[in-house]
This record gives structure tokens, sequence and C-alpha cells, in this order.
């Protein structure tokens, strides 16, 4: 999450916006982004769906695996990929998607 | 006899041991420039520590390159520098970067630092910040000096970390402090970063 | 032979059936590149709800990070 942090900067000159997700409770993830000093949300799913959904909650499996989504601003799924956040990977896209949008 | 043939099979085995004098091996060697310098990764360019300093082999993300050397007078008895692309915290600001670093930095070694000197400097011909700090591990009586250099690539913030473990009620030796000033005096980028091209 | 074509008959019948069985909603959910993304909701770290459909789409592209758990190194 730090890695985004730093690139926040970035992600805004793209027109993105990014958030986390776990399957911690609110109080929880309130306190440990207050302690990393994180100013884009965490979200909440203990449940667990939303993981499921994108493929990220192996079945029987107690916690998300690590993946990152990107949805495009018309709500399409435009990449996805385990483990760990490829910085470099995900700026690449927000600025393809960026210039798919200023060309039209 | 038998007395003779154990003995001579006791030297055979000695002579086997006391090999031949151990040759260092250079790690950088095939990235070693004629006039010494080292270009890594194809990005950067500088002069390595010399001897007794060693690469580290680093697992983690947290140094992009690492040297250290080590004294076995005492323990803990190490001298470390390294470079940062990414160094700890968020702010492009130096100065709002400091306290978001040192939250993090050696905090796997439970060290707990003070209060920083800053002091502006410059790298590469623009502006940079050089922190000095002490840090202390209360429970091992352990203590680290540090010696950061926050400097500017493109619109980010890279980092030299400078640092020298002693046991608490040893000295410093400030000697190693050069080698590290020389590796950051001879650091340059050989090509934009990836963010600079973005 | 009536008898191995009545049998050749009750497994190709199993295999229709079993071929037709419905899928478990999971996979039918199970989101892809090209997919059009959920409408979904969440609480958040700053005490806030998080509703996909009202900030994000149509507005703005989104990066979501799942991770495994926070305050650990898993």
């Amino acid at each position: 999450m730090e890695g985004h942090q730093r690139n926040l900067y970035l992600y805004d000159r793209f027109n993105a916006r990014v958030v986390g997700v776990s399957r911690n409770d609110v109080n929880t993830l309130k306190f440990w982004s207050d302690e990393l000093e994180l100013t884009f949300p965490i979200l909440s799913n203990p449940v667990g769906h939303i993981g499921m959904w994108f493929g990220s909650l192996p079945p029987g499996y107690p916690m998300f695996s690590r993946k990152t989504v990107i949805i495009d601003r018309q709500g399409v799924i435009r990449y996805m990929r385990n483990g760990t956040p490829d910085f470099h990977d995900i700026l690449r896209t927000l600025k393809k998607l960026n210039a798919e949008e200023v060309k039209s | 006899m038998m007395r003779s043939l154990l003995l001579g099979m006791v030297v055979l085995l000695l002579g086997a041991c006391a090999g031949p004098a151990p040759t260092t091996v250079d790690p950088l060697a095939a990235l070693r420039r004629a006039d010494g310098t080292v270009v890594w990764q194809e990005e950067y360019l500088f002069l390595t520590p010399p001897a007794p300093w060693s690469l580290v082999s680093i697992e983690e993300d947290d140094y992009s390159i690492a040297f250290a050397k080590e004294c076995s007078d005492y323990f803990p008895c190490q001298s470390a520098m390294a470079y940062a692309e990414e160094p700890f915290g968020y702010s492009r600001d130096f100065y709002k970067r400091v306290p978001e670093f040192f939250k993090r930095f050696l905090w796997a070694g439970r060290v707990v630092f003070g209060e920083p000197q800053l002091e502006p400097a410059t790298f590469d011909g623009r502006p940079a910040l050089v922190a000095r700090v002490e840090g202390k591990e209360r429970v091992k009586q352990q203590k680290v000096s540090a010696k950061v250099v926050f400097a500017r690539r493109g619109e980010r913030v890279v980092g030299f970390y400078y640092t020298q473990w002693r046991p608490e009620h040893v000295a410093y030796d400030p000697l190693d402090e050069q080698a590290f000033d020389d590796f950051v005096a001879s650091f340059k980028f050989v090509k934009p970063s990836f963010y600079e091209q973005l | 032979m009536h008898r191995s074509r009545s049998l050749f008959s009750l497994l190709l019948l199993c295999c229709l059936v079993l071929a037709c069985a419905p899928v478990s909603q999971q996979d039918v959910m199970l989101k892809s590149v090209g997919d059009r993304a959920p409408i979904f909701s969440a609480a958040t770290s700053q005490g806030k709800l998080f509703n996909y459909d009202l900030e994000y789409y149509g507005k703005h592209h989104l990066v979501m990070t799942f991770f495994p758990a926070a305050y650990t190194p898993i």
C-alpha cells in the first residue's frame, strides 16, 4: 500500500483512484492505515465476496491472495495481476487508459 | 609400523586441509569499467568502496544496492551503505519525508531514533538534504549511527543510507563515513528513470 | 449385446445430465479482464462507505489491490 501512496500524485494525473481490500474489520483497517498514514481508503470485506468475484479468494483459504485489478472509468475490467503490485505496470496501464480517453 | 602409518595419515589429512589461500572474487567484475567505476542495472554509475567493504546480496526490496564492512572485535561491529530508489515514506518534500522515513528505517531491528539533525546539501547539482541521527536498541544495548542523504531524481526522492552499529559502550569509528561520502559523490544516473519517461 | 447397448445409453444419459448441471454461483460471478465490474460497496478504513457506482463509475479509473491482512508481512 505504501507504493500506492508514493504514486498517488501520478494516479491523480491519470484520473485514477486506488483502494486496498482485505478481510480485516473496519477498526483494524482504520488503526493500520492511520499508522501507515495512508490517504486512500482500505475496503473491509470480512465476508470475502468481493475477493471471490475478482478471483482473489481461493476456496477454503481464510485471506485474500495479493492481486491488483484495474477497472476503467466505463466500468470495464482492463487489468488483473496476481502477486505484489507491479507499480510500473500499473502506471503504464493507467497512462494507456488515460490516453484512450484523451483521444476520443 | 602402525604408529608411523597413522602419523603419515594425519600429516596427509592436515596437508589436504591447508589448501591454497582464498582469492577475492569481484562480484561486480563483469560490470566494471576501465576507470574502476561500475554501471549497475544499466542505470547507475558509481565507484565501489574499497576492500574490506563487500557487496551485500539483498532479498528484500528495501535497497537497490548495498555494501557492508564487518569487524570482529565485538558484536555488533558493522558499517553499511546503500542506495535506495524508493526510500521509506511518501512525500516529495524532503522535510516531510524525513519523519516518514525514520518511522520505518531499521524498524525490524527494534531501533528507536532520536531527533535527526538536518543539513541542506546538493546532489547531482540539485538540492538535497542530509539527516544524521543516532538510534538505540535498549534491550540488546546496541546503538546505530545513521546518515541519510535525501536526493532528487526527476520529481521523486531517492536515498543514500549509511549506518554503523556498535555495542552501546563502544565509540563509533568515524573513518568509515568517508567511504560513504566518496560513494555518494561518485554516484550518477546514466539514463532517465521509468518515472521521468512516463 | 442388448445389455451393452442399454449400458451405453445409461452412460450417455449420465454425461448429458452432468453437462447440464448448474455451474456454481461463484463461477458465474468470477470476473476476468474484459468483463464489466460488479456493483459493489464496502465499509472503509476512513469511516465512510465506498460505493463503486456513486464515486467511481463514469468518474475515475480504479486500482484495487487485494491483500491478505493488515499488520502482517504475509
